[in-house]
């Protein structure tokens, strides 16, 4: 039997000092833990992603409150605004499974009509030297913490009109923004801002994606999705 | 020299892929197969083209290539014939020893087998035809080895819904002896292609290749070439994930098995998991993967041969696109759901997959790379063994075993 050697390199990622890097993650979260408080939120009010592995709320809510102020509200729910990966998934997920309310979710988001619709992205940009940083949270055992990345391949100028819709869903950069070079289309595209932050736009006449809106505008119309973590399951009784 | 990829007098300018930012065509995969040793089944409507494709590829095996028309009145004994007559007599003869039987199956030297409209012969020469791809033949139950350590086949032809029913014999028999298949109606010559064949001339029959030289030394030292190159942790960890990370999934709430499941699954899984590809799809089968391995490898071959060795060409990405070609129609998609949410479209059911196998990916590669660390070490860890649960358990048992001192 051939002998199995380890390498070390694995996905473009050097072996050494991995378990230093994962361990101090669980040691020193960048921000403090958000324990879930109160009741989980009833499963039906939400679509499972299954790529994500995350619970997305059918219906948007906190309308009226800025970025901030989402992301505080929700976290005291147990869930945070979606990033713009996850709303990527969650939009690829409800278009592959299409079904009257799939469908009509789908089209909530992104369709171009009346009245304007618009939701908070769980996503900042900061500028880091020359580099274009994105902040998000993402859950990590029963927290929510911060994550602070180094964006690359991404779309870095604003297209009005626009990129492709369905170019963007097919493929992004693993932060889910439209990879350079994407195909023109319909969907405006603000490209990232230091300092601002990202929210899906659909009204009359156009959809935006938006990476460089203030975070302390607020509008009826402006909600948030929640997102919750898969329920945790007891991995000791797998099938494998 | 470097051969070309195949310049036959087929065309076919749709790609099937993009591999280390080039494009793979479906002559190019015809040579990954041929490179990789792998049995390839084309399946189409009839006048896509298919069977030029395949006496485009006999071309390059001269005198070493075998081509037979399946029919539903041949029997064993006129494929016999086929391959070879004196082999035929030999049997007729009786009294034939081992020996002598071996002697006359060592001069069948054929390399490539081709089988147009295979579905069309009955299950006895089908089943000869398979052992035939796989380098020998069954005389008296007893299998002795043709083609001189090389051989391969290459079938086609319309199953429709026949092939869909993986119970049936036919389906079964395809899934287990043919380890690529390509639907090429999918993959349909481009309008640009139509014309270029209509301008060339308007005979409808297929064409040989009478130019074209024997290149079947040169394919087989490459197929040696490939086999003998080292494959990717990334490769055989992913391979691991269709067997294994694949065969999770959630049933009243506890995880579950897929295979222990049986005739259960996808109805027995969670509300949740239905409209996932825990309901769409089942693990691999252990010589599913091996092919999906050796077929990723082939392909990485293929493109650096247009391309030249130095381009960069992700595992991963090499992997998923072998796991589709492999997968797709081996009879692990649940056909319902294929129906329902893709449209009936097998590709579009497996790029789901692959999506979600991407995204799932990306969330664990840390995980991935401080375990093998930890392997390294010697020492376990439980902190970083408990970060792989659910469909990446199967990581945590490959770990622990790496971890364990060696033995010389």
């Amino acid at each position: 039997m051939g002998k199995i050697i380890l390498p070390n390199e694995i996905f473009g990622r050097p072996v050494k000092g991995a378990m230093e890097r994962i361990l101090a993650k669980d040691s020193q979260p960048i921000q403090q833990p958000q324990p879930r408080q109160g009741n989980m939120p009833d499963l039906n009010g939400f679509v499972y992603v299954p790529t994500t592995g995350l619970y997305v709320q059918k219906e948007k809510q906190l309308h009226g409150k800025n970025w901030a102020q989402t992301q505080e509200e929700l976290g005291k729910q147990g869930m945070k605004p979606p990033t713009i990966e996850e709303l990527r998934q969650f939009l690829i997920y409800l278009k592959q499974n299409p079904n009257p309310e799939n469908t009509q979710i789908y089209n909530e988001i992104t369709q171009v009509r009346n009245p304007w619709r618009s939701e908070w992205l769980d996503a900042k940009f900061e500028k880091s030297g020359k580099d274009m940083h994105i902040i998000y949270h993402a859950f990590d055992g029963n927290s929510i913490v911060e994550k602070n990345e180094k964006l690359s391949g991404h779309l870095t100028e604003d297209k009005l009109p626009g990129i492709s819709l369905e170019k963007w869903l097919e493929d992004a950069t693993v932060h889910g923004l439209p990879k350079s070079g994407i195909e023109e289309g319909q969907l405006y595209y603000w490209a990232p801002v230091s300092g601002y932050v990202a929210r899906f736009f659909a009204g009359l006449g156009r959809a935006y994606l938006i990476c460089s809106w203030d975070p302390g505008d607020s509008d009826s119309g402006l909600g948030v999705r929640g997102v919750m973590r898969e329920a945790p399951r007891d991995a000791s009784r797998g099938g494998n | 020299m470097t051969e070309k990829p195949i310049q036959g007098v087929y065309r076919n300018s749709t790609p099937l892929m993009e591999l280390g930012g080039r494009s793979l065509y479906l002559p190019d995969l015809v040579n990954a197969c041929l490179y990789g040793r792998l049995n390839l089944f084309l399946q189409s409507d009839t006048g896509s083209g298919k069977t030029q494709l395949e006496r485009d590829t006999m071309s390059r095996f001269g005198d070493n290539a075998l081509f037979i028309l399946g029919r539903n009145d041949m029997d064993t004994r006129e494929l016999f014939q086929q391959v070879n007559p004196e082999f035929l007599k030999a049997i007729k003869k009786g009294n034939q020893t081992k020996a002598g039987i071996r002697s006359l199956t060592d001069k069948i030297g054929y390399h490539l087998i081709v089988v147009d409209e295979l579905p069309n012969c009955v299950a006895a020469v089908r089943a000869q035809l398979f052992n035939l791809f796989d380098g020998f033949i069954e005389v008296d139950g007893k299998p002795y080895s043709i083609g001189k350590g090389y051989s391969v086949g290459i079938a086609s032809g319309n199953l429709g819904q026949k092939f869909t029913e993986s119970a049936n014999d036919l389906g079964r028999a395809l899934k287990d002896r043919m380890h690529v298949t390509v639907d090429v109606d999918y993959f349909f010559q481009t309008p640009s292609d139509t014309l270029e064949i209509l301008v060339g001339n308007t005979n409808p029959r297929v064409e040989f290749d009478c130019d074209a030289k024997d290149c079947s030394a040169e394919i087989i030292e490459k197929h040696k070439a490939l086999v003998e190159r080292n494959i990717p942790f990334e490769k055989l960890l992913l391979a691991g994930y269709f067997v294994h990370g694949l065969d999770y999934c959630v049933a009243g709430g506890s995880p579950a098995s897929k295979r222990k499941m049986k005739d259960n699954w996808p109805t027995a899984i969670d509300s949740h998991g239905q409209g996932s590809d825990e309901a769409l799809v089942l693990p691999l089968s252990t010589r599913a993967a091996k092919s999906v391995i050796r077929l990723s490898q082939a392909l990485d071959y293929t493109v650096q041969e247009n391309a030249g060795n130095d381009v960069k060409i992700d595992p991963v990405d090499s992997m998923l696109q072998a796991y589709k070609f492999v997968s797709a129609y081996s009879g692990v998609l649940n056909e319902a759901l294929v129906r329902s949410a893709h449209g009936g479209d097998k590709y579009k059911a497996t790029d789901a997959i692959i999506v979600t196998t991407k995204a799932q990916l990306e969330t664990q590669k840390g995980n991935i790379a401080a375990g093998i660390e930890m392997a390294q070490s010697g020492k376990t860890d439980q902190r970083v063994l408990d970060r792989f649960t659910g469909r990446w358990g199967f990581v945590k048992d490959i770990l622990e075993n790496q971890t364990k001192p060696q033995e010389d």
